[in-house]
């Protein structure tokens, strides 16, 4: 009896999701969708506010990583209050919010491979589900836990610091910054009391480093094998091709290295970045429109971001990244399961700007903004932890937002989290007569690579009831169950 | 007062999606009571949601009254104590109190006793207003919040 397959919901993913799999009358797999099932509407909710409260309300998207959708509104509202396209700040500002920008980074990879991640890591998709999870990792690997707390604390305490909030903070507005960075306050973070310091963070990000290299030595056929499929790469560049996950030209390679977009200013993305919908998603399938619909897809994120930059600027992120790219001669990877070393990359790069920042002079100017001629458009685009984050707005000659357009790094990585399930799906299911726990956690463990933010990408509320549907091949509803 | 037990309100919601803003507009009322009360011992927090550092600041006291709202029926409010270490919720997104106070006990030593107040709201659209009924679920909860708080301080 053909039937489909639902896990939901994923688990260990920042909102929710729920996933579909149709098997044919043989028992293969023929089909695998990731289904979202909440409804978009914030962009609508927006309109009519006055821009300047839209860097703080537009974080109400998310609790996890509400300081990317801060910081991309405000450089949107940069354009239109004539504060230049991403180099017209004042230098404290700038560094402020790049301070601001990449603590949220550091938090936010360390919450998910320490939180999410680990669990499978270091227990196997195998294990027991009841220990597989951060409570298991708290029991067996206590200081590891607390390590990965610690991490996120730092992140957070140093958002803190910059945005007033950890939280839906209001440090970025339009055309600057609210505040410097004390004397007092940048001490705290270079020498605070071990181990809330920049350095052991540092030291940290390369420990959470060799964990990872010593799993991957261990399970280097599992790492190099599980979801493997080609596909092409977006994210930011610097103009020079160094990663940069506060300001760049947008660039895309294809899976076997080649440019396929050359280095544009996004205040135009609109042109090169197309959305499709679909019937069965409430959520958007961006593509470029110089490839189309189906060719056109491609992936955002951290192995997006190490597969388009040339070079990373910070010395010992640098040497991972050379380690790194010899993995695959210098060509993109495409191994899903590799977004968890360039995540790590990223965290030790994240640790390192930090370092240096907090070494700047200009953390403590006192020039914060910095306006012009008002412009009735601005996109602001920004590297959140999760990939690409596009903002756009219009605003009228009251100051009222009369459009808005948000690209949510989720949404970027649709399609590529549903060619994920489908592969994974078709791999480990097809021919199988018993459906086990580890198989439908094979999903997941593909599905979390992405670290995707499911209330972000529709814009929604976090706990809210669930629906499985099981249909057999002709449609009809088998079974149904609540959570 | 130095043997009265330490208490932390905790409030969680998402502000802009009507009655999930009932935990953070809880925290607010009991503020205004408590400062009127001098009531030292109690400290209020608010969050977008529970998130796992807060592990670390719970375990710090004897008791711990998460508020949120609620989308199950529960007739105006409900107010349990978290007893059992269920299995962990299936995203760090909504961190869930079972897993905080397990994480509590774990990572920190610490042993609060750990209530979960859930206000009932009923609509989750974007607006930043409560819907009249959760209104006056949240004054109902308010009145059985500050009895329960002179209760626990007067037997420490």
């Amino acid at each position: 009896m053909p039937k489909k397959i639902t896990i939901e919901p994923v688990t260990r993913v920042e909102g929710h999701g729920k996933v579909t799999i149709h098997l044919d009358e043989e028992g293969n797999v023929v089909r695998s969708r990731l289904h979202i099932v909440e409804f978009r509407g914030f962009e609508r909710f927006i309109q009519g506010r006055p821009y300047w409260e839209i860097p703080v309300l537009v974080q109400r998207l998310c609790g996890i990583c509400p300081v990317s959708h801060h910081l991309a509104a405000a450089k949107a509202l940069d354009v239109v209050v004539g504060a230049g396209t991403g180099h017209g700040l004042s230098p404290t500002a700038e560094k402020v919010r790049r301070l601001m920008h990449y603590a949220q980074i550091f938090q936010s990879h360390s919450l998910h491979f320490f939180h999410l991640a680990s669990p499978d890591l270091l227990f196997g998709i195998d294990a027991d589900p009841a220990v597989r999870n951060i409570i298991g990792v708290a029991s067996a690997h206590r200081d590891l836990a607390v390590q990965g707390v610690m991490m996120r604390k730092f992140g957070q305490e140093l958002i803190f610091a910059t945005a007033g909030k950890k939280i839906h903070g209001t440090g970025a507005i339009p055309g600057g910054v609210n505040k410097n960075l004390s004397a007092e306050e940048r001490d705290k973070f270079l020498n605070g009391k071990e181990p809330l310091n920049s350095k052991k963070m540092i030291e940290w990000a390369q420990s959470a480093l060799e964990l990872f290299k010593d799993y991957y030595q261990k399970n280097k056929d599992f790492i190099d094998t599980f979801s493997v499929f080609p596909s092409n790469h977006l994210s930011l560049v610097r103009k020079d091709g160094a990663l940069d996950l506060y300001h760049g030209v947008l660039r895309a390679v294809d899976s076997e290295g080649k440019k396929i977009l050359h280095d544009v200013e996004y205040q135009e993305y609109f042109n090169y970045i197309h959305e499709e919908v679909r019937s069965w998603s409430y959520m958007k399938f961006p593509y470029l429109a110089n490839l189309g619909e189906q060719k056109g897809w491609y992936r955002v994120g951290p192995l997006a971001r190490l597969n388009t930059c040339d070079y990373i600027p910070t010395p010992l992120a640098q040497k991972e990244f050379e380690h790194f790219k010899a993995l695959t001669h210098g060509k993109p990877n495409n191994m899903c399961m590799h977004t968890h070393y360039a995540r790590l990359i990223e965290l030790l790069h994240a640790g390192e700007v930090i370092n240096l920042l907090l070494n700047d002079a200009d953390l403590q100017g006192e020039e914060l903004v910095r306006k012009g001629e008002k412009k009735p458009e601005g996109v602001g685009v920004i590297e959140a932890p999760r990939g690409t984050l596009f903002h756009h707005y219009s605003v009228n000659e009251d100051d009222q937002v009369t459009m808005a357009n948000l690209i949510v790094s989720t949404t970027h990585n649709n399609e590529p989290m549903n060619q994920a399930v489908n592969y994974v799906a078709k791999a480990v299911m097809t021919g199988q007569k018993e459906i086990t726990e580890p198989m439908m956690n094979a999903i997941e463990v593909a599905i979390r690579a992405y670290d995707p933010c499911l209330s972000c990408a529709t814009h929604a509320l976090g706990a809210m009831a669930l629906e499985v549907e099981l249909q057999d091949y002709t449609g009809c509803v088998i079974d149904t169950k609540k959570k | 007062m130095t043997d009265s037990k330490k208490i932390l309100l905790y409030g969680y919601g998402n502000t802009t999606r009507q009655d999930d803003r009932l935990g953070i507009e809880f925290i607010h009322r009991m503020q205004e009571w408590l400062f009127r009360r001098h009531h030292d011992a109690v400290d209020c927090k608010t969050s977008a949601q529970l998130n796992l550092e807060d592990a670390e600041e719970v375990a710090a006291y004897d008791i711990v009254i998460l508020v949120d709202a609620s989308v199950d029926h529960v007739t105006d409010y409900s107010f349990s104590k978290i007893e059992t270490e269920a299995t962990p919720a299936f995203t760090t997104h909504t961190v869930s109190p079972s897993n905080l106070l397990k994480l509590s006990r774990e990572l920190y030593q610490g042993n609060p006793e750990i209530y979960l107040l859930q206000i009932q709201g009923y609509e989750w659209d974007f607006s930043e207003q409560l819907t009249i009924g959760a209104t006056a679920n949240l004054e109902k909860a308010v009145t059985f919040a500050q009895k329960k708080i002179s209760e626990l301080q007067s037997h420490p």
